[in-house]
């Protein structure tokens, strides 16, 4: 289905909300990145499940308006020691059936959704379509193909939320990965990018 | 990087435009784009920092992020092979969090085929500096790369440095 989204409209309409209440605002794009490291690089075990940790800055309201999920078979932990990506990866292959995800707003523990996990699939209005590829490697992002000898598993949503998310200044979420796959992947260290634009509020 | 946004530049273009025009400026705008320099990439996870700088007669009105990476054979790749970050020299903002930390760049950027189309414009002013900085994340895949901050250049009458964000 065709559908048009675009993320600057959503944002101006928030912002004539905040506007409304009398609070004018000052937008900046900005992206968030939320780390989820399982413990053993390269290998995470059927049922295995980590943690990663959202805080929104304590000067901003942060419009979040589409993600990108990017996903690792060695720990990133820059600027310190990189290891070489080993080869192995194949986020094609592991996504999205391997893993269910749960999120979880720390300041009232309130979970987004009624089961314990759900799939990446039920993400789609908070992620977007999971497509796995290189976006330079063909114009139409919907018609990627991996990259051959590509040692990064990588994920990529396209599409932005139906509606964007107000993610509050100082506001904590919990993310929770697990691996539901019958057996081992490789996919050890998982990247959220959370894209959108911080309002400054002026007054 | 969904196509549908590039519905998204005509609209910011114009807001800014008559952000300055409701101001009293007389706004010209002439599409522009500002690389860095072209930088090898070392086989070490060691930074490589870059400034561009920005003209000083007009204002840049920053659109989308735009990252090229071709390997060593030339070929035009977008592996995860470079982090990147981006941070206004001036204000000190910087455009992704974790702070000075390089993260991989096709979280940030796009291709020029499909560009990271930012969610609302961003201003530079007049003689700005844009620091990039750059980092070898995958030791085992090196490339030749060139940051590009796509967008357009603004000219008002009077000249001002002054910046002015599109209402709401």
């Amino acid at each position: 289905m065709q559908y048009v989204t675009t993320p600057y409209f959503h944002l101006q309409a928030i912002r004539r909300a905040y506007r409304d209440k009398g609070l004018f605002t000052l937008p900046k794009p900005f992206t968030y990145l939320l780390k989820v490291n399982f413990p053993t690089p390269g290998n995470v075990t059927p049922g295995e499940q980590a943690t990663g940790r959202l805080l929104i800055d304590s000067d901003s309201d942060f419009i979040w308006y589409r993600t990108s999920w990017y996903a690792q078979n060695a720990p990133f932990d820059p600027p310190g020691s990189i290891a070489t990506v080993t080869e192995g990866s194949s986020w094609e292959t592991q996504r999205p059936a391997a893993w269910e995800m749960a999120i979880r707003d720390l300041r009232d523990n309130r979970a987004w959704h009624v089961e314990q996990f759900i799939e990446p699939i039920l993400f789609s209005g908070w992620l977007g379509v999971a497509l796995a590829g290189t976006p330079q490697a063909d114009s139409n992002l919907e018609d990627v193909t991996p990259v051959a000898g590509s040692d990064l598993g990588m994920g990529h949503f396209p599409n932005a939320l139906p509606e964007p998310i107000i993610l509050g200044a100082s506001t904590l979420y919990e993310f929770t990965l697990r691996q539901r796959a019958t057996g081992a992947v490789t996919d050890s260290t998982h990247l959220f990018a959370f894209h959108g634009a911080r309002l400054f509020k002026l007054n | 990087m969904h196509q549908d946004y590039s519905l998204d530049l005509k609209l910011m273009a114009d807001d800014v435009l008559l952000a300055y025009r409701r101001q009293g400026f007389k706004a010209y705008s002439e599409e522009f784009r500002y690389p860095t320099d072209r930088v090898v990439m070392p086989g070490t996870p060691d930074a490589r920092p870059q400034q561009i700088n920005f003209q000083p007669d007009s204002i840049f009105v920053q659109l989308a992020t735009i990252i090229s990476i071709a390997n060593a054979a030339g070929v035009m790749t977008f592996t995860s092979t470079v982090g990147l970050q981006i941070r206004d020299a001036d204000t000190g903002y910087q455009f992704n969090a974790p702070v000075g930390i390089e993260i991989p760049a096709q979280l940030i950027a796009g291709s020029s085929a499909e560009p990271f189309i930012l969610p609302c414009p961003y201003l530079w002013r007049p003689g700005g500096r844009c620091q990039v900085g750059l980092r070898t994340l995958n030791t085992a895949q090196l490339g030749t790369v060139i940051v590009d901050l796509y967008g357009f250049k603004l000219y008002t009458q009077p000249f001002t440095r002054q910046l002015y964000y599109p209402e709401h």
